[in-house]
């Protein structure tokens, strides 16, 4: 493992000082790889954390082109990349906020082609993709090698994370046996509401990296920014799910 | 008996609402508060809520209390006092 350089405790010298944190957790987060499928509304404010917090390797997948309409909540983006590619903005964003961290943008969506690959490169990952097909492979290749995912997703005024730990907790299809029939690519969304569910997901992942307080596995994380209610909903495993049930 | 039921997601959306209070009698299983609430919210909830054969969809999520029914939940007795969350799948990014 790399040993943590003067440079790196002078820019996390503040969180350094989180108990149960410390120098170890930090040189824990300066060696993960975190995959992050799609850094829209939801996935650029759970890099942007990331990246504060010094993780050692970014892996971004977000296909298409910047629209103007994206900028209400992608915070990675920026108003002069509209009509460029997202990862251009992506990746200058972050170089900017924090080039001691690497960073490895893909400009394409997950897909049956790309998922494995993707994933065997990663410690852990997060799932912010606005199609549940995606999600889906995601946690399909998560399972199948054995690393946390962090599933974050919103609505309109809500939004919940899931982390998931393979053959410990409920996976995605525990959760989901069939593709929601219902759900649309359009969504109602305030983007202050996707960053919120973002920093739980990357608090979680954090978290779950490094072993500093306790991973909410075995829980959906529930929230509703119109009464400011927060839940933690226990969920189960399923015996029969088709992705899961296989592991002990 | 009352329950208290809770909606999230397009359900919500579609309710109108984000809770209610529900009377039922005392012998009430889920399925009874699940078909009384399509009947009184309309075709549009009953298609997020029930599958063509008024089973309750696999993707929608059935909470109780604070915790996932498993399997097949619809015979489940409904307790006076209990909340009864109803999720639909959410994905936004
Ligand atoms: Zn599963």
């Amino acid at each position: 493992m790399n040993e943590l350089a003067d440079e790196d405790r002078a820019i996390y010298e503040w969180q350094l000082d989180v108990p149960g944190f410390g120098e170890k957790g930090q040189a824990v987060l300066r060696n993960s790889t975190a995959l992050v499928s799609r850094a829209g509304g939801l996935g650029g404010p759970l890099c942007f954390s990331l990246a504060a917090a010094g993780i050692g390797k970014l892996i971004i997948a977000h296909a298409g082109d910047l629209r103007v309409d994206d900028l209400n909540r992608q915070i990675l983006m920026r108003s002069g990349g509209v009509d460029r590619p997202r990862v251009e903005s992506i990746r200058k964003t972050l170089a900017a906020f924090n080039p001691r961290i690497e960073v490895e943008v893909v400009p394409e969506n997950l897909s049956k082609e790309n998922v494995k690959q993707l994933v065997s490169g990663a410690d852990i990952a997060f799932g912010a993709a606005p199609l549940f097909e995606e999600r889906f492979l995601l946690n399909e290749a998560c399972v199948s090698k054995g690393i946390p995912l962090i599933d974050c997703a919103m609505f309109n005024l809500e939004g919940h994370v899931i982390p998931i730990l393979p053959g410990t907790s409920p996976c995605l299809a525990c959760l989901y046996p069939e593709t929601p029939p219902h759900w649309k690519r359009r969504f109602p969304v305030i983007g202050a509401v996707s960053a919120l569910a973002a920093n739980i997901g990357a608090m979680e992942g954090i978290k779950a990296l490094t072993g500093l307080g306790e991973t909410q596995y075995g829980k959906m994380i529930h929230f509703d920014t119109a009464t400011m209610s927060f839940q933690k909903i226990v969920i189960h495993r399923n015996p029969e799910c088709t992705i899961c049930a296989s592991i002990p | 008996m009352e329950v208290t039921v809770q909606y999230t997601g397009q359900l919500a959306g579609i309710a109108g609402i984000s809770e209610e209070r529900v009377s039922m009698g005392g012998d009430a299983v889920l399925r009874d508060l699940v078909e009384h609430l399509c009947e009184k919210h309309g075709p549009a909830y009953a298609d997020l809520v029930v599958n063509g054969e008024g089973r309750i969809r696999p993707s929608t999520l059935v909470i109780l209390d604070g915790e996932q029914a498993i399997g097949d939940s619809s015979q489940l007795p409904l307790e006076n006092g209990q909340t009864v969350l109803l999720m639909t799948p959410i994905a936004g990014g």
